[in-house]
């Protein structure tokens, strides 16, 4: 940092509690295929069902939804096969981020054969298409192909607005719609720059103890347009 | 309504009152004080809706009755006649008009009825339990320094008190903080705060409240629910809204890993930092400490005006570490503590540093740094 910049005071980081309930999840044309799905639950399309949409996008809320309305089991992509033993092979189960790490392989085969055989569900979420994930075993890619895939498309402008005021709204902020709307026409239409946004705006009204306005607004956007990795710490 | 009293007991109990009165209103009744006489006592009420205060005081009522008038306007008007007098009020035959008769004076006030002044229903309460007045003030004087003013986070516009176990003991706590600092307060739990809702007071009640507990030898009985409390102090009852929101988990700020410790004599530190804060400016009241060993440095870099340093002795044998503060926010700390040192304990330049009172295991500071 430059000698002459002013000092800067850093926030505690107070936290917040992301709202994951069905009431807080935003509806758009984006994710209503999803949306429905998961309210259609447990009639299914097809026993084992992949969720598949950008980072951000909503995937783990819709889960958490799925989750606490069909009593899943989570388990951890990685780590699968030891789960299977011991379990209600009638419990659905939840597997969230799917791609995000190794894939337990063998585990996921057996898993997929196991919910097929006891007429139970299986959702698994993935930033990318099952196609995409790399999978080496042939018999799970021939059971992956046979699952139920709903995809989430990128966020078009009254979800990116209705996600950016859940976001405050998780933080208990209050924001005037022409902040959000101020938002919603110059960041990139992802749902995880929207999240950094918010958290970066959120960060730089409790450094400042400001309201968040669209001057505070403009001020985070150019500081991210210029790279600065000051609001970072 | 004609009722006599000493002007000592109703300028007291008016003083109480009329503090809860906002000086600008846009609801009318909202700017007057309700006047109920009966029995032996007159009964004086104030709201700004959300704040309630009354206070019954020993008169004689000749005439039973109750109206409402301006409470800043009575309020001055028995401040100024002279004390030991006795005071006569007494409403027109029509209601609309009360006149304040002291010795050769006499004032005639506008009244509004009594029947338009609002009602903070206060609901059912869950939770009562009793406090002396030092303890309740020890609450609320350790952490209202620290309670936000923005109102867009209107959940950090009070204290939240709470009770949690420690150790397997019950302790009652009052937390504030603005997201730059934060202060905590606690004691053992009192008999019947068991389950209590962890609740925001809202800043007007607190400081309300901390005039009301002066006098040490009257417990102060707090009753509370969700969303009110009151506490009735000797003949004083205040009865508030909470604040409607969620405190945040605040023990995530509070660091457990700093080990540089720094012990430094409170006053001389407090002078200092005031010193050397003088070549600041307005908006950067930034202090930076180059703590090493028995010995910190505080600097302040103003570039239009100049510079400052003072260096100070002090208790300190970690790595030496450079850290920045708002000066305002040392001195608020400095003043709060009793211990005739400070103990802060510092992690580095971008955590959060703990400062300990020596004198009072019971209150606890935390303060986020300035990048300087």
């Amino acid at each position: 940092m430059a000698e002459t910049e002013t000092p800067r005071q850093l926030p505690l980081d107070l936290g917040h509690t992301p709202g994951y309930s069905r009431d807080d999840l935003v509806e758009s044309r984006a994710n209503e295929q999803a949306v429905a799905l998961v309210d259609r639950w447990p009639d299914w399309p097809a026993p084992v069902v992949v969720l598949a949409g950008p980072a951000g996008s909503g995937k783990s809320h819709l889960a958490t939804i799925w989750r606490d309305m069909s009593s899943a089991l989570p388990l951890t992509a990685s780590d699968i096969e030891a789960h299977l033993g011991a379990r209600d092979t009638a419990q659905p189960v939840l597997i969230d981020d799917a791609d995000a790490g190794v894939l337990d392989q063998n585990g996921l085969f057996h898993l997929i054969n196991q919910v097929r055989g006891a007429g139970s569900t299986l959702l698994l979420t993935a930033r990318r298409f099952p196609s995409a994930w790399g999978v080496t075993l042939p018999d799970l890619a021939s059971r992956l192909k046979a699952a139920a895939t709903i995809e989430i498309d990128e966020p078009d402008d009254l979800l990116l607005a209705g996600v950016i005021t859940k976001l405050f709204a998780d933080r208990q902020i209050e924001v005037d719609p022409a902040v959000v709307q101020y938002l919603v026409r110059r960041i990139e239409r992802s749902l995880s720059t929207a999240i950094g946004v918010v958290d970066r705006l959120d960060r730089a009204a409790l450094e400042q103890k400001t309201r968040i306005t669209r001057a505070l607004a403009a001020e985070v956007l150019n500081a991210l347009d210029e790279g600065q990795a000051e609001f970072d710490l | 309504m004609r009722v006599i009293l000493e002007r000592s007991n109703l300028l007291k109990s008016l003083n109480h009152v009329h503090r809860v009165v906002e000086r600008r209103n846009t609801i009318p009744i909202l700017s007057n004080v309700l006047l109920h006489a009966d029995g032996a006592s007159l009964e004086m009420k104030a709201t700004d809706l959300d704040l309630e205060v009354n206070e019954a005081t020993a008169a004689n009522v000749e005439q039973a009755g109750a109206t409402t008038v301006p409470a800043h306007l009575l309020y001055d008007i028995v401040r100024k006649l002279p004390d030991g007098a006795e005071v006569m009020l007494k409403t027109d035959e029509d209601g609309n008009a009360m006149s304040v008769i002291s010795g050769r004076s006499s004032f005639r006030l506008q009244c509004l009825p009594q029947s338009d002044f609002p009602e903070l229903s206060a609901g059912q309460f869950t939770h009562n339990f009793r406090l002396e007045s030092a303890a309740v003030k020890t609450l609320i004087e350790k952490t209202q320094f620290a309670i936000s003013t923005e109102e867009t986070r209107y959940y950090l516009n009070g204290i939240f008190l709470h009770t949690l176990e420690v150790g397997g003991k019950l302790k009652l706590r009052s937390v504030a903080t603005d997201g730059h600092r934060l202060a905590r307060a606690e004691m053992d739990a009192p008999a019947g705060s068991e389950g209590m809702p962890g609740i925001i007071i809202p800043r007007k009640t607190v400081s309300e409240l901390q005039k009301l507990v002066d006098d040490p030898d009257v417990p102060v009985t707090t009753e509370l629910s969700d969303t009110k409390i009151r506490f009735t102090i000797g003949s004083v009852v205040l009865t508030s809204k909470l604040i409607d929101g969620t405190f945040p988990d605040y023990q995530r700020v509070i660091p457990t890993g700093n080990d540089k410790q720094l012990i430094i004599d409170r006053e001389s530190f407090a002078r200092a930092v005031d010193r050397v804060s003088t070549i600041s400016s307005e908006r950067g009241r930034a202090v930076k400490l180059s703590i090493s060993d028995g010995q910190v440095t505080l600097a302040v870099n103003n570039p239009d005006s100049g510079s400052a340093t003072e260096e100070i002795a002090a208790d300190y044998s970690s790595d030496p570490i450079e850290i920045g503060f708002n000066a305002k926010y040392l001195l608020d700390v400095a003043a709060q503590l009793s211990g005739s040192e400070a103990k802060f304990m510092l992690a580095d330049a971008g955590s959060p540093t703990l400062i300990h009172d020596t004198a009072d295991e019971h209150a606890l500071y935390v303060l986020m740094p300035m990048r300087v």
